[in-house]
Formats: structure tokens, sequence, C-alpha cells
């Protein structure tokens, strides 16, 4: 589903991400994990097209990402508070969110209906504006706005941010039960090598922008990610 | 001492902010025309105080200036009570620390008496004080004179202060405050009794007996004492939290939402428009600028000059849609990466700006039609205005915003308010207004003005015809420019 080939990025000569070779198969959940600058967040961002790589390419779906925009029609992705429109109401941000997805009005209750539980009651018919609302529910609408359409591909950086237990719970069966039921890949980022572990299939391991670990999910996935990131 | 320290804080802030050390260009623009606003406030202060006498031309020059001051005050009682807001917010960082509440009680206070319109009241007095009360009264009365006005006016700060503060917690009083105050200015002007006279009286007072001139910052000192004390007892943000601006949510454009994506992109622009302060503040200087022409067009010798004519007339049909479309993309700065992976086709996004742009001219285009009023020429030029902003000043600066790659920062108001501002942004509107006026003029001098009506009008329509050409053109300078304008756009300052 993905394929990244020698792709490297560079900031005033310093290089903060160079990757060789790096495929994702279809379906897989990929977890990244790495310390604060190891290039989890620039390895996102090249790849949904939002920084020029210096070299190298990244594709989705064979769809190489920098010339040819078609592969955002089947790929969802919420990595900060720039994937959200803070001067609109949830429902609208939903509503605007869909239309671009070529969804109907119909498909965007539908769709939201099928997420109330993960909302668990806090985000629809608030009538409020999203920067009104906490934290944690803003990153549940960047999350669930990820969704929309159903996508391929869905990019979470840092998902389990200022969520709450319940909603980190929630939202590790929302990635499993689309995973099931869709067959979406997820590539997600995290500090929590628990919830990694638990959900993703395979967990790469990033430092100074190059990948030294690249463990597919096994009972001891976590004992080796932690005995990795030991002090 | 730690009352220093919060104000050493503050000027850093003030100093610090990017808007300073970013924008050197703008800076220089904005300093000179302050400098020179402010040089010509003092020049005029100084010669209507040194004329006073001959201006008031009555034998009671004092009691008229006095009058006047009495104005000034309730205006300002006025303008503060809506411009000015107490910064409690500015003490949240030191809340938590052990420092004494007191102390910053004090800071707060301190910090919302100075503002610009102190500075005002300096300027108004001093040269009256120096050409008027020092020439007929001695010096120490003089001194004291100067010692209650200025008082006078931080009154006026802390009543405010106080009034304002009540209203978090309840509005009756200010409602009642705010009913004496139109009653008083009703009252004043159907000339049923007047309150400026009494305030007056007492100031006249005042230079009888110049010891009464201490009560003034008597009073001011309990006021700020009232609200000291009323700080001490509630010195919680969440009460002044509650009067952030723009957080109701109101208006869903349903009609526009039904039109596809396009109709989507159109409704989320214009309620990002409505819905934050900076962009707010902007809409609520159109009346002022479509009011533009009434300055000149009642003169005969501008009303007659097609070429003054023409800059009005771009100046009043396109500022509305030069002022949204400079900083077209910027204003979407915040959730740029959004819009960039969401899948939205850059040409729809292109097109609902100018449909957006377009509209802001055919609206201000209808309003003021009125004008004619001072000549049937004037409709035509603002129809060829009109004509030539829709098909060139639209995608002109359309295509000047791609090159746009900092954020506008939205949630606060626009006065005095530069961040994201290039010094382009400024050089840009002189080709809009000197063009249009430099094709007219030509025709205007071999005698045909007509013709140069025509010939911008023509401009405007060829303009309209190329327009999907154009959007395209715009639309390859985004994408060719999108890793540029999506990492400048996330440098939020």
């Amino acid at each position: 589903m993905i394929q990244i080939n020698n792709l490297q990025k560079k900031y005033n000569d310093i290089t903060v991400l160079d990757i060789q070779q790096l495929n994702i198969p279809d379906n897989e959940s990929f977890g990244l994990v790495g310390n604060n600058g190891a290039g989890k967040t620039t390895l996102f961002r090249l790849l949904l097209d939002l920084l020029r790589a210096d070299q190298g390419s990244a594709s989705i779906n064979g769809i190489a990402v920098a010339t040819d925009e078609s592969w955002k029609h089947f790929t969802g992705s919420f990595l900060d508070q720039g994937f959200l429109i803070d001067f609109l109401s949830p429902e609208e941000f939903f509503e605007f969110t869909g239309k671009i997805k070529g969804m109907s009005h119909d498909d965007v209750s539908s769709f939201l209906l099928g997420m109330e539980e993960f909302f668990n009651g806090e985000v629809l018919g608030k009538k409020k504006l999203i920067r009104n609302f906490s934290m944690g529910n803003q990153q549940k609408i960047g999350i669930a706005a990820a969704f929309m359409g159903n996508p391929k591909v869905v990019v979470l950086d840092e998902p389990f941010n200022s969520l709450d237990p319940s909603t980190q719970i929630r939202l590790k069966q929302l990635i499993k039960q689309n995973k099931s039921e869709a067959a979406t890949t997820f590539l997600i980022s995290s500090h929590d090598l628990n919830h990694l572990a638990e959900v993703c299939d395979r967990v790469v391991v990033l430092e100074e922008g190059k990948i030294v670990h690249d463990l597919h999910s096994d009972s001891d996935t976590l004992a080796s990610l932690e005995s990795y990131f030991a002090v | 001492m730690i009352l220093l320290q919060l104000i050493n804080h503050q000027w850093k802030q003030a100093r610090r902010s990017p808007i300073w050390q970013k924008n050197l260009a703008v800076n220089i623009i904005m300093g000179f025309f302050f400098f020179i606003i402010l040089l010509e406030f003092v020049v005029l202060s100084m010669v209507v105080s040194d004329k006073w006498h001959e201006i008031a031309g009555t034998e009671k020059p004092f009691t008229i200036f006095h009058q006047v001051l009495a104005w000034y005050f309730s205006a300002m009682l006025v303008f503060r009570f809506f411009m000015q807001k107490l910064p409690a917010l500015e003490v949240r960082p030191y809340q938590h620390l052990p420092l004494k509440k007191q102390t910053l009680i004090h800071y707060i206070l301190f910090r919302g008496s100075l503002g610009i319109f102190n500075l005002l009241t300096f300027i108004i007095l001093i040269p009256f004080s120096i050409f008027q009360v020092g020439y007929s009264y001695s010096l120490p009365t003089t001194l004291l004179w100067l010692l209650a006005m200025f008082s006078m006016d931080l009154l006026v700060n802390y009543t405010v202060f106080f009034f304002k503060k009540q209203m978090a917690v309840n509005t009756k009083p200010v409602l009642i405050f705010l009913g004496v105050l139109v009653i008083v200015g009703v009252a004043e002007y159907l000339e049923w009794f007047s309150f400026s006279e009494i305030v007056a009286k007492g100031f006249d007072f005042l230079l009888v007996f110049p010891l009464l001139a201490l009560i003034v910052p008597v009073l001011a000192f309990l006021v700020y004492k009232l609200n000291f004390n009323f700080l001490l007892r509630g010195l919680y943000l969440e009460n002044y939290q509650s009067a952030k601006a723009g957080n109701e949510l109101r208006g869903n454009l349903q009609y526009l939402n039904k039109a596809g994506v396009l109709g989507q992109i159109i409704s989320m622009d214009i309620k990002l428009q409505l819905r934050n302060k900076r962009t707010k503040s902007m809409l609520m200087m159109a009346p002022l600028f479509l009011a533009y022409g009434l300055f000149f067009y009642p003169q005969e010798q501008y009303s007659k000059d097609g070429g003054f004519v023409v800059f009005i007339g771009m100046f009043t049909t396109s500022v509305l849609a030069i002022n949204y479309l400079q900083y077209a993309f910027a204003y979407e700065g915040a959730f740029y990466d959004f819009l960039r992976t969401s899948g939205l086709k850059t040409n729809d996004f292109v097109k609902a700006k100018s449909v957006l742009g377009s509209g802001l001219i055919i609206v201000s285009y209808i309003l003021t039609t009125p004008y004619i009023y001072f000549g049937t020429d004037i409709l035509l030029i603002h129809t060829a205005c009109a004509l030539f902003s829709l098909g060139f000043i639209v995608p002109s600066i359309l295509f000047f915003a791609t090159y746009n790659k900092k954020t506008m920062v939205l949630s606060r108001g626009s006065a005095f308010n530069y961040q994201g501002v290039g010094a382009a942004h400024f050089f840009a509107m002189i080709p809009v207004f000197v063009l249009p006026v430099m094709i007219y003029l030509p025709f205007k001098w071999l005698g045909n003005p007509h013709g140069g009506m025509i010939a911008l009008g023509s401009i405007g329509v060829i303009g309209l015809l190329l327009k999907k050409w154009i959007h395209q053109m715009i639309t390859d300078n985004l994408e060719e420019r999108k890793y540029i304008m999506s990492e400048g756009f996330r440098q939020k300052y």
C-alpha cells in the first residue's frame, strides 16, 4: 500500500529523515515510535505531501504523492491542530470534510451515528465551535474526521495524546475494527509503547531519522521495545 | 521589586513580539504615519490652546474649555467602556507562583490605566495649561488644575473598570449606568439641561479655590481602592473568560451547503470571516470605506475631475474585495495542512475565493449607486471601475495572494494589528488605484472621457472572458508553491 524509496529530508544541511526502503503492505497496522526529534512527524508530513522531499519518493497505492493528488481521496489523516477548522462547529466540520470526500448529507449522518460511541456524547449537538472544546474532544473530532469517506489508509500522529482512558480504549477498538472490517491500512505514531504493541502488527523505531528497528508483532514486541528505550 | 519585574516582562513581550521583529518595512511605514499623526495633534493642540480666548469668543474661555473637557471625559467614558478591558488574563502565568495577590492586582490596575488614550489627554491638557491657565493664574494653581484633570482621566478609567467587572457578575447596574449616560446625552442635545455646564462650573471652581482640586485625586484613589477590593475578593480567571468574543454559534448558511463542494468552501469562508475577531473587526470598517465618496463628491472640484472620480470609484467598489483577497489562503493558514490533505481541489478553492471577491465588488457597487445623486457620470465611472475590478483586479490580487506564506492569526482584533501583513501588501495597493486612473486620463485629456470608461470596462470584460484560464494559472502557482506555503503557515507567528 505504501512504498518509500530513499526518502530524505534536510533542514540546513542536517538530515532529519533518511529512509532507504520501507514497504507497508495492504491492511497492515504500522506503528512508529521514537524519541522527540526522531523524525516521526516529518515522515508523516512527507508521506502526505506537506513537505518537499530533498530526495526520493513516497507513494500510496502506487501513486507518487508529490505529483498526483488522487491518493487524497482514500487517505485520511490527523496530525495536529492544523487539521481542524476551529471556527466551525463539529457538525459543520464533518459536513465540510464529508462533502470534500464525496459523501452526501445522509452519508455523513450515518457516519456520525457510527461514531457516537467514540464521541461518548461529548462532541455532537453541543452548539459550540471546535475552538471551544477541550483538547481531548478536539482530538476526538480530528481523529473521527480522518475516518471519513471509507479511507484505505489512515495516518494518525500521536492519536492517544490528551484522550481520556476510556476513549483510548475505544480508539484502539475503532482501529482494530476498521482493520478487520474495512481492511484499512493504519500508520500510527505514539510515545506509548503499550498502545502500539497492542494495536500494531509491526512497530518501527526511528532514531535520528533512520530506521533502527523493524519489529513484527509477537508476544515479546513490548519487551523488546521497552528494552530498547530503557535508560 | 516584583512589580517592576512584571512590567519588565510586559515590555519584553511587546518588544519580542514577532510583529516587531520580522516586519521592519511595515514598522517603519506605520511608525512614520503614527509619528505624523501624533505631531499633527500636538501642533493642533498648541495652536488651539494659544488662540483659545479668540476661538471661544466669550468672556469665559475657561468655562467653555471646561465644557469641552466635560464632553471629552464623557466620550472617554463611553469609548473606554467599549474598547478597553482589564488585562486580568495577563497575570495568568504568575497566579500559581508564591506572589502576593495584592501585588498582582496592583499590577493589573496599573497596566490597565496605561494606554493610547492617556497620551491624548496629555496632548490636550499640557498646551492649554501652559498657554491659558498658566497665563492667567499662578503656577501652583496651574499645577493643581493639571493634577485634577489628569486624576479625572484616571477616575474615568477606574470607573469604567469597575462597571465592566460588575458586568461580568451582574448586568443590571451596568444597564442603568448606560441608561443614565444616554439620558444625559439626549437632555444635553435637546437643551433640557446641560450636564457639561454643570461639570464645567465644578471645574471653574477649582481655579478659584485651587486646593479643592485635591478632591479629584482622592476620588480617583477611592475608586481605585474599590476596584482593588473587588478584585481581591474574586480574582478568578473564570470570571473574565466568559466575555471572549464570537464563542456563540449562529447562522448555518444551509442554502450554500446544498450547492456542492464550491458552496461548502464559500460557506466555510463566510463563517471564517464572521466568526473570527480579526476579520469581523475588518468588516466593521466596511461602511466607512463605502462612504469614502461622501468626503469628496459634494465638492464640485472633485466630482467634476474624472481622474479623481476613477480613484474614488476604484476605492469604493473594490477596497473590500482587495482587503479580503489580499490575504486569501493566509486566512486558512491555520488549517492549510487539512485543506491540502483532504482532497479539496485547488481549482475549487481558487474559484470560491474569486466568487466571494466578485460578490463583494457587486455588493459594494450596488450599495454605492446612490452616488448618482452627485452626477450621472459618477455612476458610469463606478460601473466601469466595477467591471475593471471584476475582470482585472480580482484575478491580479488573487494571484498576488498565492505569494502569502504567513498565517493570519485570526483571534486578535484588526486595529493596529499587522501580524501576517507584509510590506508587499501595502505596495500592491498602489498599482491597483493608479493603473485605472492612468488608463482613463489620456482619454479625458483627448476630450473623450467616455472612451476612458469604455476602455476600463473592456479590460474588465476581457478579464472575465479569460477567467477560466486565469484561474488555472492561479491554481498552478498555488500548487507550485504548495510546500513553501504549508511550511510558512505552519510557523504560527
